[in-house]
């Protein structure tokens, strides 16, 4: 799936994100690389745009565990 | 505040007309590549408080040339114990009040996850994310809701 070596990138380097005392910010990810981390989703995605075109980028709350969320309705994977 | 009032449509759903866009930063990133950006997409939007996050038909990504910015999780009906992970969009949202002013016009930038809506007959499932800025009343006797935003 799009993403998933960002999404690597993201789990490898959550633990030094969590220790600098970015947990609640979002970390925007190109590849294996942490880019930058923003206060808000908005903010992250833009920078993403704005450095990456329109190659993928990832923007990522930093949380120690992922909430559940539900849909009524079947999501595509 | 604006407000949305309607009818609950046969099957009891309330439906509302929303538009979903190319988002600004990614708008400007299509135009630095030389590539064509895509007007608004008129949606059909049905109003699902039990939706934790807003969804929106799959093909609309395709159509707007949009990529996905995220993964998450999400537990369905059918999902089983295992969950699959689902591909998320930022979109522009505008949900279309009904006399056309874009001055009560409710508009958001948001993430939505992607999902089959075009069986349902729509193509937009508006979650708690969209209605924590709402106050949606169902009422089903009178065959009728209202959004107030």
């Amino acid at each position: 799936m799009e993403l998933d070596r960002e999404m690597e990138t993201y789990q490898r380097e959550l633990p030094r994100l969590l220790e600098e005392g970015r947990e609640g910010q979002f970390v925007l990810i190109h590849g294996d690389q942490v880019d930058s981390c923003w206060e808000t989703d908005e903010q992250a995605y833009e920078a993403g745009c704005q450095r990456f075109g329109l190659a993928p980028f990832l923007v990522q709350r930093v949380q120690r565990t992922e909430p559940v969320l539900f849909s009524t309705v079947d999501v595509i994977p | 505040m604006p407000i949305i009032p309607g009818q609950l449509d046969h099957q009891g759903r309330a439906v509302v007309a929303a538009q979903v866009s190319v988002p600004a930063p990614r708008a400007q990133a299509l135009q630095a590549a030389r590539l064509q950006v895509s007007g608004p997409l008129a949606l059909r939007g049905q109003i699902d408080p039990g939706a934790s996050i807003s969804c929106v038909d799959h093909a609309i990504f395709q159509s707007l040339s949009l990529t996905p910015c995220g993964q998450l999780t999400i537990v369905t009906p059918s999902s089983g114990p295992n969950p699959p992970r689902t591909r998320l969009y930022r979109v522009g949202l505008t949900v279309l009040h009904l006399t056309g002013n874009p001055t009560f016009h409710l508009r958001l930038a948001c993430v939505v996850a992607q999902a089959n809506l075009a069986p349902l007959g729509i193509d937009l499932l508006i979650g708690r994310d969209v209605l924590a800025l709402c106050r949606f009343v169902y009422d089903g006797r009178a065959g009728t809701f209202s959004l107030e935003y």
